[in-house]
């Protein structure tokens, strides 16, 4: 009986183990297959052409301009750009030209029921006039020759998406991913909660584990903990309705959506992760080092800061960084909040839009596959790496 | 010079010193001897009110030093600690660098002179027998010392701000016998500059260091007297029995 019994427990026990092993195994692997897919699709982006797919754009062979990049496009056809001797050709007015310009100008039946006749007549409209610049699907293009010309496709280069100061993923002809404005609006939000959260959370830590009487502690501590476990989209909603409009009427805002509104509320949510750690951190600190620094005389703060400060700074600097990692990743209290602007923010009293809130706003509407879509899991990797490199960071800290 | 009058001491509910009277004379080493829980170690910690750290603890009774009540409500606790140095039982030297834990005391007490401070840690090495051996590696970290080393220098530490009362707690518990030995012959060396106060577990380091001894029980102060009157003809049967190791 003992020997069948002992047993039963060993095959259990074996069978537990290389359960959990495999369980192990097969996290590892889903989150390396979630990185190569994130990567994967992300570095596409510097494969999509930087015109829309299956579409071009034609010059009369006359005119000396031979290649355009996707902002110099993009104004051309804003009419923010309206003369060829600014892109070094001659002084003449541009005509930007679309494949619906024809069905405007001419009747029907001069391209045809089927369009069977609207290469021909493009080719009839760029060739009289040397000054034009004709966005046009490659099925009907005209035939490109002594009087035509094709710009030359480019692909997006990495120089346009990280250096690009313009997100308009859904320009025609020409879509622009500057992540600039984005990357900066997300590093302000993060920059801006860290700045009002760390102070703040360094303190109340420091009350709780040096000043706070057990009692208060035993109350306090876990209602900060609580804390940390309010959905974030009530966060956002309390930004929404609370904060925004009473920094609109402080600073006299036109909108109370800002990255300032933004940050606060990060710094809100950061706050209970930072001091819960950062008090643990504190805490560490060995009563006797505490005790022989009080017996020589010191007071209270200069033990604090002589010794239990330097003691847990590993500790708090991992804080930190676990704080900022929250704050860089959050998404949805940062969507309600911010407005959504993506330009390149001056202050911290502007409309920002961050990386999470345009995957999470954007990505919907991209249709998979595409450059819109590629540069939505481009702004991912970019994450990704931020709060990898945060993680990093605070290993290796506290380690030290 | 030190003195305990009527003193009574709690732990939340729990009576840790009863009805303690006890005086201590200038420059002398008393011992204070008994087994564990018996409250010696809480009646050390009033002296430098290292008590007043326990959170839900109460005293009754005076404690005086250098004719002050310390527990008066103007005494300085910091200004105290000063006067009343203190050597903890196991060595805890702070995570910094042989020259900067000496240092500590002086800098903290507002001594910035780059001068006075550097001899000043010579000094206070010097007296607690040490200089010697860490001359040289005076910006190695504390942790590079041996424990008995470790010990030594929490001892220059308490030296540096020049108190005139050491108390020491178990000093040599956490050492090996060469290292206690050495704490000893320091102990006997400190004694023409400072009133000692130390408590052991080790009857043998009491008979060896101390001038007076006292001994406690269950929170009372069941004898105190010479120790040489104390280890030969005791006047209580417990202390008899305690010292004999019948019991403890």
């Amino acid at each position: 009986m003992m020997k069948r019994k002992g047993k039963y427990k060993k095959v259990m026990e074996r069978g537990t183990e290389r359960l959990l092993s495999a369980s192990g195994a097969v996290t590892g692997i889903v989150i390396l297959f979630i990185v190569i897919f994130l990567f994967r699709e992300g570095i596409g982006l510097f494969r999509s052409p930087d015109v829309e797919k299956g579409y071009a754009l034609y010059l009369n062979t006359k005119n000396p301009v031979e290649q355009l990049t996707p902002y110099e496009i993009k104004q051309i056809f804003d009419s923010e750009i309206t003369s060829w001797d600014q892109l070094g050709g001659p002084n003449k007015a541009i005509r930007p030209y679309r494949v619906d310009d024809i069905f405007k100008e001419y009747p029907e039946e001069e391209w045809g029921d089927h369009y069977e006749l609207l290469s021909g007549k493009l080719e009839e409209v760029i060739k009289s006039d040397p000054n034009i610049i004709a966005f046009l699907p490659q099925r009907y293009a005209p035939p490109v020759g002594a009087d035509i010309k094709e710009l030359p496709a480019k692909n997006i280069t990495i120089a346009g998406f990280f250096g690009g100061k313009e997100w308009l993923p859904t320009a025609t002809p020409s879509p622009l991913f500057g992540a600039l404005p984005l990357i900066s609006g997300t590093l302000l939000v993060s920059f801006l909660a860290i700045l009002i959260a760390v102070p703040l959370s360094l303190g109340v830590a420091i009350f709780l584990s040096e000043l706070a009487t057990k009692k208060t502690r035993q109350v306090l501590k876990p209602v900060i903990e609580l804390l940390a476990g309010i959905p974030s989209v009530v966060y956002g909603f309390f930004g929404l309705v609370v904060l925004s409009p009473a920094i609109q009427k402080i600073f006299h805002l036109p909108v109370g959506e800002t990255a300032l509104t933004g940050g606060m509320i990060l710094a809100i949510m950061a706050m209970p992760t930072i001091i819960s750690v950062a008090e643990d951190a504190l805490d560490n600190t060995p009563r006797a080092l505490k005790e022989a620094s009080l017996a020589l005389g010191a007071t209270k703060w200069q033990t604090i800061c002589k010794v239990v400060f330097p003691y847990a700074s590993s500790g708090i600097v991992a804080a930190m960084v676990l704080g900022i990692g929250r704050a860089i990743g959050e998404t949805m209290a940062v969507l309600m909040v911010t407005g959504n602007a993506a330009v390149m923010p001056v202050t911290p009293f502007e409309s920002v839009r961050t990386i999470p809130a345009t995957i999470a706003a954007e990505l919907g509407e991209a249709p998979a596959g595409g450059a819109h879509y590629q540069a939505l899991f481009l702004l991912g990797c970019i994450l990704f790496l931020i709060t990898t490199m945060t993680t990093v960071i605070a290993e290796f800290v506290s380690k030290k | 010079m030190i003195e305990a009058k009527n003193v009574n001491f709690y732990y939340g509910d729990f009576q840790a010193l009863r009805n303690i009277n006890m005086e201590i004379g200038q420059q002398t080493v008393t011992a204070l001897i008994g087994p564990s829980g018996c409250g010696k170690s809480t009646f050390l910690r009033l002296f430098n009110r290292m008590n007043d750290l326990i959170e839900n603890t109460r005293l009754e009774g005076e404690c005086v030093v250098n004719d002050q009540n310390i527990y008066n409500r103007s005494v300085d606790v910091d200004e105290l600690r000063k006067e009343v140095g203190m050597v903890f039982q196991k060595p805890n030297p702070f995570p910094k660098s042989i020259f900067e834990n000496v240092a500590y005391g002086l800098r903290v007490n507002g001594n910035n002179n780059k001068k006075s401070v550097t001899q000043r840690v010579e000094e206070s090495l010097i007296s607690a027998a040490l200089w010697d051996e860490v001359k040289d590696k005076l910006h190695k970290s504390a942790f590079e010392l041996s424990g008995g080393q470790q010990q030594r220098l929490c001892i220059a530490r308490a030296l540096a701000v020049s108190p005139m009362v050491l108390l020491m707690d178990e000093p040599a518990s956490a050492l090996d016998p060469v290292s206690t030995s050495k704490i000893e012959e320091l102990i006997h060396r400190l004694k023409t500059d400072y009133t000692i106060v130390i408590v052991t577990h080790n009857m043998q380091q009491a008979a060896r260091v101390s001038d007076k001894t006292a001994f406690f029980m269950l929170g009372e102060l069941v004898e105190y007297s010479d120790t040489k009157k104390m280890f030969l003809n005791p006047d209580k049967e417990a202390t008899q029995n305690y010292i004999t190791g019948r019991f403890g």
